[in-house]
Order: structure tokens, then sequence, then C-alpha cells
């Protein structure tokens, strides 16, 4: 199919449609709209053709690169701000950013997840939105943010994005992705999402905050940020000392484990 | 666990004046809003060769700005806000980073500044379309037009707070501005008579001619034109300024619609 963008009527479908699922009581739920995606009463062409199939995601990262391969042509200042298109994507995939219960019911978020705000303060609450514009900027560096289903916001997600003046910083995103990604599981590392406790990714938004008072943190790379971090983001530091220390105590810990049987 | 105080300023970060930060919004008319401003930052030591920077912001937008240094203030040649809402308030902060260090460290810095111009026309003073109350029965608004003055919107004085509500209430800009605008337009056409193209720049006429060029990004119609492509024309113009503006979305969001 080919990518479109959702028109005035189009939003308005979409938002109805959101609005019906949230009505309490309401037993049979309706249908996706998906006639909304084709039908020119509701939705328009590009300027430009760009064919998208609609396949099952891994991860919101696998969705961002592969939006970022297919967007690669359009004019990336113009379709930053394009409500339609953001919305007739998140339409697209609506399965995936929102699948059935249990019960077989759906349980949207916010609008704003799915059709892009006309206010700019709420872009970054855009599922897809957001993920694009961070993997076409950062690639790799913020394959830890996105190892989540497409429905799943996640912890590490919402302190990162939360607050879009840190994500514009390289710095920053490099130095979280050192943090708290595990390479080699290719998931965020244990505990990094945890509501409290020392160095977790909260506690890192909170720091940020402190520190962007006395520092620009823009002109910072990620060392240096790293650097000014406080001791308690050492355990996540990679490399470090205590990391290093805390992993040979683990590996030795389960070497003097007796062995099962 | 030791909590931060955020009034800590354990380096010794100066702070700058907000009388000494100048921000102006330039609305390019159809094009994104831009900005200009000086920085004084003579009354503060500070090491000549800081770099300045200022940002643009608001609640969860915000753009950087590099201007210089503290010797040669500069701004950038493009200091469009594109990435904030001009629908909402947009504040500004300058900071003077250490030059030596390069380590980011602000010396000196200031948050919070809003545009000294943020509301053209409160004071009518540099307003395309100076606003005023007047009893006008049961007539809710009128323009009134003087060939020597720019044409005046005048708003029933009996409407609580109308001249608040033209600057900021969506309902009332929607239903006003479409009107106001078709109704200057046609004026200069037909009622200046083509006499307002021998005048000088400055004039009225031409500066809200030259209003609606950039708000639809095409030429206007001679003043001997057909009358019918005048009225396109104008037409045109009407509908560039409320996609612009968002004027009916807006309207109908905050009527209690869907607003899309």
């Amino acid at each position: 199919m080919k990518i479109r963008r959702l028109n005035h009527s189009g939003l308005r479908e979409f938002e109805s449609y959101l609005e019906e699922l949230r009505t309490p009581g309401n037993q049979n739920q309706p249908p996706v709209p998906v006639h909304l995606l084709e039908n020119p009463g509701y939705s328009e062409e590009l300027e430009r053709d760009v064919e998208i199939e609609s396949q099952q995601f891994q991860s919101r990262f696998d969705m961002g690169k592969y939006l970022v391969e297919k967007l690669a042509g359009c004019d990336q200042q113009t379709i930053s701000h394009d409500v339609g298109l953001w919305s007739w994507l998140a339409l697209f995939y609506f399965d995936q950013l929102c699948p059935s219960g249990q019960d077989g019911r759906k349980q949207p978020r916010r609008s704003d997840n799915y059709i892009l705000s006309r206010n700019r303060n709420n872009y970054h609450r855009h599922a897809i939105r957001t993920t694009y514009l961070l993997v076409r900027d950062y690639d790799e560096t913020v394959h830890f943010m996105f190892t989540n289903p497409l429905y799943q916001r996640g912890e590490l997600t919402e302190q990162i994005t939360g607050r879009p003046y840190f994500f514009g910083c390289k710095g920053i995103i490099e130095a979280a992705s050192h943090l708290y990604y595990d390479r080699l599981r290719n998931a965020p590392k244990r505990g990094a999402a945890s509501k409290d406790g020392p160095g977790v990714v909260r506690r890192f938004g909170l720091v940020l905050r402190q520190l962007e008072l006395t520092y620009d943190l823009f002109s910072l790379g990620r060392d240096e940020i790293l650097n000014l971090l406080p001791r308690e983001f050492d355990r996540f530091k990679v490399g470090t000392e205590v990391a290093r220390k805390q992993s040979l105590f683990k590996r030795v810990s389960n070497l003097l484990k007796p062995s099962g049987g | 666990m030791i909590k931060i105080q955020r009034r800590i300023n354990h380096t010794g970060r100066k702070r700058i004046n907000k009388k000494n930060v100048d921000i102006n919004l330039i609305d390019q008319l159809g094009a994104p809003l831009r900005f200009t401003g000086t920085v004084q930052l003579a009354e503060i030591r500070l090491p000549v060769e800081a770099p300045v920077l200022i940002e643009a912001y608001q609640l969860s937008s915000f753009q950087r700005f590099h201007c210089g240094t503290v010797r040669e203030f500069n701004l950038p040649e493009d200091t469009t806000l594109q990435e904030l809402d001009p629908g909402n308030p947009i504040y500004f902060r300058v900071k003077v980073l250490d030059p030596v260090q390069k380590n980011g460290l602000i010396l000196a810095s200031v948050s919070g500044i809003r545009p000294s111009n943020e509301e053209p026309g409160e004071d009518g003073r540099d307003s395309l379309l100076p606003v005023g109350t007047k009893d006008l029965g049961n007539v809710p608004w009128r323009l009134d037009f003087n060939n020597e003055a720019r044409p005046k919107l005048l708003l029933n004085f009996r409407i609580p707070g109308a001249v608040d509500r033209i600057s900021s209430d969506p309902v009332f800009q929607g239903l006003v501005f479409p009107g106001v605008i078709r109704e200057i337009l046609t004026w200069i056409y037909w009622a200046e008579d083509g006499g307002w193209e021998e005048e000088n720049g400055d004039s009225w006429q031409n500066l809200w001619i030259e209003f609606a060029r950039r708000v639809l990004g095409e030429e206007p119609p001679e003043t001997k034109s057909d009358p019918s492509d005048v009225r396109k024309w104008i037409d045109e113009v009407v509908g560039a300024f409320g996609r612009k503006y968002n004027l009916c979305e807006r309207l109908v969001t905050h009527a209690g619609g869907t607003g899309e």
C-alpha cells in the first residue's frame, strides 16, 4: 500500500474511533477503520510514492529502522510536522500499537499517541514519530530505548523522550545507551527501568535536570556526561572498576554455587 | 541519599539581568516565526571570548542558536522557530559558556525571557491592525477605515474582555479575522481605486498587500484586474491565513469539538 496522509475528515474519524474504544460498557468495539487509509474522502496521497507493507515488527526499533528506510526520500523538515502522515501510519499499524487484550478489547492510550497533536509540545507522545526521529538521528545508539513491542512505551522511553530537550542532545543519548543497553542481550540492562534505586534511568533524568543548571549539556560528549554523573551510576557503567568488581563477584558467586542434582 | 537542591550555585554562575536581554518575535507572514534580539553583557565580568547561546523553549520543545561571543554577539542568519508552537507562549534563555575549559560549564545565564513584542498591537505600536472598543449597538465588531491611518478593528465595548479575547480567544479569532482580512483587502482594491499603488512602500495599504502576498506566497493582482480575479485572490489569502493559524480547528477544539 502507498503511504498517505489522513485529511481533516480522516483525523476526525480516527479520533471518533478512539473515543468509541474508550466508551465504558461498549461491548462491541468497532473494527479498526482501515477504510480511511485509502479512501480519498479521508486521506490523500503524499507528494511522492512510498510503498509500505503491513508487517509484524518485533520491536519499536525495528519499526523505526523500517520507516527510516521508507521515508528517506521525503523532505524531513516537512514530514516532521505532517499530522496527517504520522496519524495515517499509526492507523496503519494500529493493531500493533493497540492490540486487543485477553478480553478481546482494545484499550487505547491518549489520542496523541496515535494522532499527532496539533500542539508541538505534545509531539513527543506520538508512538511512531518519536521512534522514527530518534532511530533516524541515532540509529543503534537508541536501540536500548525501543526493544519493546510497539504497544509498550516503556520506562526507558518515558524517561528519555519525556524530556525532548534531552533527546536532541547526542551526548545524553550516547551516555544513556552506554549506561543502560545490554548489547549481549540486546535489551535494557537489568534494573535500569526500576522505579527507584541508585543509578536507574529515572534517576538519570533527575540528575541531568540538576546538571543542566550548571552545564550546557549539548556541549558535552558521552564521556564528559558520564564523568559528571555521581557514583550511584557506576554500577551501570561499562568497564568501570565498580562494574568490573560486580561482574567478577557475580562470576565467582556462580562458580561457588553448588551444582544442581 | 543526598538531594541536590536546585538553588545551590556551587560553580559561581552569574545571573544575567533580564533587562539586558531584548528579544523580539518576528511574524514573517507566511513563513515560520523567527526572532531577533540583543544581549548586553557588559555589566558582568565575563571572558570576552566566551560563547553565547540563546535557547527558545516551551514546555517540551526548544531550539538553540549560537550567537557568537561576549565580545561579538551575533545572531545566526536563520532564527526561525520551526520547532516551536506559535500558538503557545515562547520563552528564551541565554547562556554564556566557559571558553577555557570547554566543558560546557555555564558562566552566566538567565531563563524565562519573554519577547518584548509578544503581543503586537497591545499598544498599537507596530500592529497592522490596531484594536479598540466602542459602542457599536448590537454589532459585535466593525472596521474603522481612514485613508491616513491603518484600519482599526473596533470591538463592541459590551463584550467582556473583548481586546484580550481577540488576541487569545480562538473562537473570537476564528470568527472575526477572516472577515477582517476580506474586508480590508476588498477596501484596498475597490474603495482606494488603486491610488495606494503610487504611495510610498510604508503606506498601510502597501503593508496589507505585502502581508497578503506573504501569507499566500503569490503576487497580488493589479488594481485594474478583472474583479473576479481579485475576488478569487482575496478568497485564497483568507484561506491561507486560516490554514496558517489553524483558525477553524482551534475554534472547534476550544468550543469543545474534536478539533482533529
